[in-house]
């Protein structure tokens, strides 16, 4: 006999024949995907440009993750290349810094470019299961 | 009402006021777990990948811009190295270095709009 545990949302027959995967909380034989670790990292210093700040990490191979940034105007912006936080408003190119993070087997790299003056940034980092 | 919780060790799962950080798993209100699809690596400069779903699923995307080394393909970024986004029938990745790249991917049942 195989033994399943599915929880619904509020509201959803868990015996209904014709759900779907969005009306679960929790479906056994679909994988629920794991966050392994979260880290964050408080008022670091992009002084050159552009600037790389390196974590080390031990899982000896390149995991999946993701990370965002908070820059000194309070905004957090999710990561990417060349995103420009400062002027996504103006949607003005380049004048902003940009935040990149990147990830092999043994660091977590977080590149930040300065185009003006040193400024400080929190960075928050979650390292999902399996190996890129 | 039915409910299920797993709590994380030493927190007493029959708590009267749950706090959902307590817990791996608390069923008493719709927490979200991103439920998996499919995963894979594709090469090449622009690839196309089905997912049929009919919707627009929840999806992560990543290049490798050297040998082992991922940077996160966010969103459609003319000067970026990798660009990806989704439709409700597949994910495109796309990658602008001028040679075939490694790109992984990750696309989940949730909906986005939903």
């Amino acid at each position: 006999m195989t033994f399943t545990l599915d929880l619904t949302k509020k509201g959803v027959d868990v015996f209904d024949g014709g759900l779907t995967p969005n009306d679960y909380l929790l479906k056994l034989n679909l994988n629920t995907f794991k966050i392994l670790a979260k880290l964050n990292y408080f008022d670091l210093t992009v002084s050159g440009n552009p600037t790389t700040f390196t974590q080390s990490h031990s899982f000896g191979y390149a995991p999946n993750f993701y990370a965002f940034c908070r820059f000194p105007d309070g905004k957090v912006a999710m990561a990417g290349p060349l995103s420009f936080p400062y002027d996504r408003d103006t949607r003005v190119l380049f004048t902003g810094p940009s935040f990149t993070p990147e990830v092999d087997s043994s660091n977590f790299y977080f590149i930040l470019d300065k185009p003006g003056a040193n400024y400080n940034v929190d960075i928050a980092l979650y390292v999902f299961e399996v190996e890129l | 009402m039915f409910t299920v919780r797993v709590s994380l060790p030493t927190v007493d799962a029959l708590e009267e006021n749950p706090d959902p950080t307590d817990y791996s798993l608390l069923a008493d209100d719709d927490n979200i777990l991103i439920k998996e699809l499919s995963r894979g690596t594709v090469n090449g400069q622009s690839k196309t990948i089905e997912h049929a779903l009919g919707y627009y699923p929840h999806f992560y995307a990543y290049g490798e811009i050297s040998s082992g080394r991922f940077q996160i393909a966010n969103g459609y970024n003319m000067f970026g190295d990798f660009r990806s986004y989704v439709n409700d029938t597949n994910l495109y990745l796309q990658n602008t270095t001028g040679s075939d790249k490694d790109m992984r991917y990750f696309i989940f049942y949730d909906d986005i709009p939903e």
